[in-house]
């Protein structure tokens, strides 16, 4: 008996292998393809160039940024724009441009955080849910529904409020609203991949359960996934900057595009203060959505025969 | 199953969804680091070990966590949601006051983003990509990308203070008031129509128009996304390809046939984005002043005033639910084939 299972066992560990990586290789090709479209779609390459640019300058601040973020000129307070300060001066006299650049190395680390951590939670509890189901699943989905049914930026609100402002709470606060989305799609992406002759095949040859869920059912769940995540990298800016306006995320003097928009109100005639950190917000938001929008038409096969 | 016994269903459903979660809110509300007692007395009373204890008895957070949950559910069941440590008024009659500002701004805000969305969504489907096709989806994306509460105040900058052409904040001009205690619905466009008040309904429409385009902007982008794609989706049916070699004409193709079967997601979009409008009243209304729920639930929140801030999320959580049962229900109606005993 034993014997037997250990002859059989490494050739089906062989077969299953094979198996595994002509299903890599036709993934990669996909994803090739998938790039290949996308440098054709005018929209999506215009996202990718935008999201590029802005994840260059926050790299380079230091160098690209004309002065010190928090370098105060009182003197030369609420300048409108000029060729010495391109998008004006605030309320301090501090260079609002460079204010902007620097924004960048707050809003989009936040951004890719929230939506990294939510992934990883969101795939644990949704893989879980969805491939043990029963109990298991009934229970986790209806935490999920409880997290859903209410409005994410009100919760992150109320949960950011209680732990105090500051950039490490306000993210966190995010990722607990943020979550559930990662779980309801994984958990019916891995229903469906479930159902496929390849997954029977992994299991009929002896695979463990957590091997099949983890190498065979989940990469087949990837695509769609990061469809998503690259689209709502922008939303998580646009919430985050939302609380930070609030006064619940950044904390002056903090160059952060939401609280700088927030310190606007108070010079409401002095347009620039709040318009070009809100321009910020814009261009990069709609970077992620234009990236994203292209991506899923260059992953999905379907539509991309069809455009 | 009937209609009946579907919605009866879902409204038994919602029960433990809201138990569960108003045991979630209460947690957050009540355990987290933030301390409401030195959010609420002085740094003075602080140092009153008596004044702390009274405060702490008054409010109920000397007793354990799960006491305090059973007395307030007990009381909620009553109709009473306790008395705001802010306001020191009965939540519920907060509610009863803040609510109709935002549903007035939030109603106006779906009726926008429809009347324009599904249009300019029609169109760009028919002319798919010709240039009206591209700016339609280059100005829904803008809108969707676009923070509400920089929107607000670029747009109180341009139209009150640059333009002149609109108010500024608040539901009506500086020291007018609609009285509270006469008032029918609360939503003073249509309180001031009832009464046939044509100058206070003029007054309340114009400083209506700008919160309200501000919050249905993004909603705006998504529904001229949903209905283009699901124009195209339907548009490559068989019935439609049937329906032209009919001979009938592209008009009735259109709206007859694509355009029946492509609302049924725009209804679902609406119905999901009810969530952000909802979420996007807390920045509105604390940019425009606006008296509503939104700016109450801020409030709320940074003074750490409990009640409050579990009145707000059961309504708010209701709401959303019923929301949602309400886009199931249209489901049927929309699409026939989803109509009772289908399932």
């Amino acid at each position: 008996m034993s014997s037997a299972n250990e002859s059989r066992l490494p050739i089906a560990n062989l077969e299953l292998g094979q198996a595994e990586s002509s299903r890599a290789r036709a993934f990669w090709d996909e994803i090739v393809k998938a790039i290949r479209y996308l440098l054709k779609s005018p929209l999506a390459l215009t996202g990718l160039i935008i999201v590029t640019a802005w994840i260059f300058v926050s790299v380079f601040a230091p160098v690209v940024a004309p002065y010190e973020p928090l370098q105060q000129d009182v003197v030369n307070r609420l300048q409108p724009p000029s060729a010495e300060h391109w998008m004006g001066t605030d309320q301090l006299g501090r260079d609002i441009l460079s204010r902007v650049i620097y924004g960048g190395r707050i809003s989009l680390p936040v951004g890719f955080l929230v939506v990294f951590l939510s992934i990883i939670v969101g795939t644990i509890l949704g893989s879980v849910a969805g491939y043990v189901g029963g109990a298991t699943d009934t229970a986790l989905m209806r935490i999920t529904d409880m997290v859903m049914g209410f409005p994410a930026i009100i919760l992150a609100m109320a949960i950011a409020a209680a732990l105090g402002s500051g950039l490490e709470k306000a993210t966190l606060a995010i990722v607990l609203v943020w979550w559930p989305n990662y779980a309801r799609l994984v958990r019916s992406l891995v229903l469906s991949v479930r159902e496929n002759e390849y997954v029977a095949a992994a299991r009929a040859v002896g695979c463990r359960e957590a091997r099949i869920l983890t190498r065979t059912v989940l990469p087949n769940c990837i695509a769609p996934a990061i469809v998503m995540a690259t689209m709502d990298i922008g939303n998580a800016i646009l919430t985050f900057s939302g609380l930070s306006f609030l006064g619940l995320g950044a904390v002056p003097p903090t160059p952060e595009w939401g609280t700088m928009v927030a310190s606007g109100i108070q010079v409401f005639d002095q347009w620039w203060v709040a318009g070009f950190p809100g321009l910020a917000i814009v261009t990069v938001v709609m970077g992620f959505n234009f990236l994203g929008d292209g991506l899923r038409d260059a992953l999905d096969p379907r539509l991309r025969r069809s455009l | 199953m009937s209609m009946q016994q579907f919605i009866l269903r879902r409204l038994l459903l919602m029960i433990p969804l809201l138990i569960g979660f108003s045991i979630i809110v209460f947690i957050i509300s009540h355990s987290l680091p933030g301390d409401p007692v030195a959010a609420h007395l002085g740094q003075k009373s602080m140092e009153n070990p008596e004044i702390v204890a009274a405060f702490r008895q008054q409010w109920g957070l000397d007793k354990p966590l799960w006491e305090q949950y059973f007395i307030y559910m007990s009381k909620l069941f009553q109709g009473d949601l306790g008395v705001s440590i802010r306001t020191h008024r009965p939540v519920v009659d907060d509610l009863r006051q803040f609510l109709p500002a935002s549903a007035e701004l939030a109603i106006g805000a779906v009726l926008f983003s429809l009347i324009f969305g599904i249009p300019f969504g029609i169109i760009s489907a028919i002319k798919k990509d010709k240039p009206v096709d591209h700016s339609v989806r280059i100005v829904s994306l803008i809108g969707v990308s676009s923070p509400v509460f920089w929107l607000a105040q670029m747009g109180l900058f341009v139209f009150y203070f640059r333009l002149g052409w609109l108010p500024g904040p608040g539901r009506l001009e500086p020291g007018m008031a609609l009285d509270i205690e006469s008032s029918i619905t609360g939503m003073y466009t249509v309180d001031s129509l009832l009464r046939g008040d044509w100058e206070m309904f003029w007054i309340a429409l114009k400083h209506l128009i700008l919160p309200t385009l501000v919050l249905g902007s993004a909603t705006l982008g998504i529904v001229t996304r949903i209905t283009r794609s699901s124009m195209l989706e339907a548009m490559a049916q068989d019935y439609v390809r049937t329906a032209r070699s009919k001979g009938l004409d592209e008009r009735s193709v259109i709206l007859r046939h694509v355009l029946k079967n492509a609302l049924i997601p725009t209804v679902t979009v609406v119905g999901l984005s009810f969530g952000g409008i909802l979420a996007g009243t807390v920045l509105v209304e604390t940019i425009f002043t606006w008296p509503g729920i939104g700016r109450y639930a801020y409030q709320s929140c940074i003074t750490l005033d409990f009640p409050a801030i579990m009145g707000v999320a059961i309504l708010i959580a209701v709401m959303f639910s019923v929301v949602n049962l309400l886009v199931d229900i249209s489901y049927a109606f929309l699409d026939p084939r989803l109509r009772v005993g289908g399932g």
